[in-house]
């Protein structure tokens, strides 16, 4: 669901206590939310709990959103702290399996192709959960929601230069970790 | 090199960190939210449970249509400018039925509502204990940690979902 001319409305009927626009943003932004906690996160359970209190401080906080930033812009904000909050708390951060058992009950292709693109999938997952908490975010942002560096800059509040350079270090260590990968032919789309 | 290097990397990025879709059950648990807890909160979870037996305690001692309260009112406006003239605390406060405010030791206070749900909202400073159990639902923003009790379970899962904005 993409909400657009509507956007603003649905706004401020939230500001109001509209329980159906709370829902008609939760259905345009659920899938979202949930992608950059679950990518960052790298653990299912965990990415609900950051979801549930991105929506519940978008709830709480949507009183003081003016609209001078974007929307989308400020929900990013809230996801971000959400991700970074859960990570300064303590909470694990596991890797899951998810990948493999939905290959597995996958029909059709090769259940053997599909495993190895899950298990190589999660490979990365599971090495991109173990960068940098500044580093991890960007990453995510960057290829999960395909966000510009000028974008990021702004959610996370720092300078491009810094997006660009954070990425840049985050891809060498990447590339270090993953070069089995290539080698055995991944990576090739 | 170095671009096929990083168009390798980005290509496999994209591929394994791509967007998904959010489970069904998202829905469910902001309309009844779960504890999420940490090995930190857990740790500490003994001490942390004091504050929140207060509260609950606090919350039975009131009775269902006249909470006891120092400032008596059903205004949102004037029950924050109350509150924040005598704590310094901006709460953000929703039209509801409220039945006034009181203010507590060490820049908190307390919000009640009048009516079934017998529903006290606790703000305080940000380092203030986020423990939470079955009738607790915490959270913190703007710098405040924000506790919104009900005497009884569900009720607060009833409110939460309005409520939870303080």
């Amino acid at each position: 669901m993409v909400l657009d001319a509507n956007d603003r409305d649905v706004i401020e009927a939230c500001r109001q206590g509209d329980g159906d626009a709370f829902r008609l943003l939760f259905e345009a932004h659920k899938d979202r939310v949930y992608s950059i906690a679950l990518r960052y996160s790298g653990d299912p359970a965990a990415a609900m709990d950051i979801a549930q209190d991105t929506f519940l401080k978008l709830l709480s906080s949507i009183q003081n959103f003016r609209g001078a930033a974007s929307f989308d812009s400020w929900l990013y904000r809230i996801v971000v702290n959400a991700c970074l909050d859960h990570q300064r708390s303590g909470r694990r951060v596991a890797p899951f399996l998810d990948g493999l058992l939905d290959a597995v009950a996958a029909p059709a292709e090769s259940v053997l192709t599909r495993l190895m693109r899950a298990e190589q999938e999660q490979t990365v997952q599971e090495i991109v959960a173990r960068l940098a908490p500044e580093q991890r975010i960007v990453v995510v942002l960057r290829y999960t929601e395909g966000l510009s560096y000028d974008q990021i800059a702004e959610i996370v509040g720092c300078s491009p230069g810094t997006v660009a350079s954070r990425l840049n270090r985050a891809h060498k260590i990447l590339e270090r970790r993953l070069a089995h990968l290539r080698k055995s032919g991944g990576g090739n789309g | 090199m170095a671009e096929n290097q990083d168009r390798w990397i980005e290509r496999e990025l994209e591929q394994s960190l791509r967007r998904v879709a959010a489970p069904e059950e998202l829905w469910d648990r902001l309309q009844s939210p779960q504890p999420v807890r940490s090995r930190v909160q857990t740790r500490f979870m003994a001490l942390a449970t004091a504050p929140v037996v207060m509260l609950v305690a606090l919350l039975g001692s009131h009775s269902a249509n006249a909470p006891s309260v120092q400032f008596r009112s059903s205004d949102a406006r004037e029950i924050q400018a109350w509150v924040k003239a005598r704590t310094g605390l901006d709460v953000p406060m929703h039209a509801g039925n409220l039945a006034g405010a009181s203010v507590l030791p060490g820049s908190a206070a307390e919000i009640a509502y009048r009516g079934a749900g017998n529903m006290t909202l606790l703000v305080s400073l940000e380092a203030a204990s986020t423990a939470r159990n079955a009738n607790v639902l915490s959270w913190s923003t703007r710098g405040l940690t924000f506790q919104l009790a009900c005497a009884e379970q569900q009720d607060l899962k009833a409110c939460a979902l309005c409520h939870v904005g303080g």
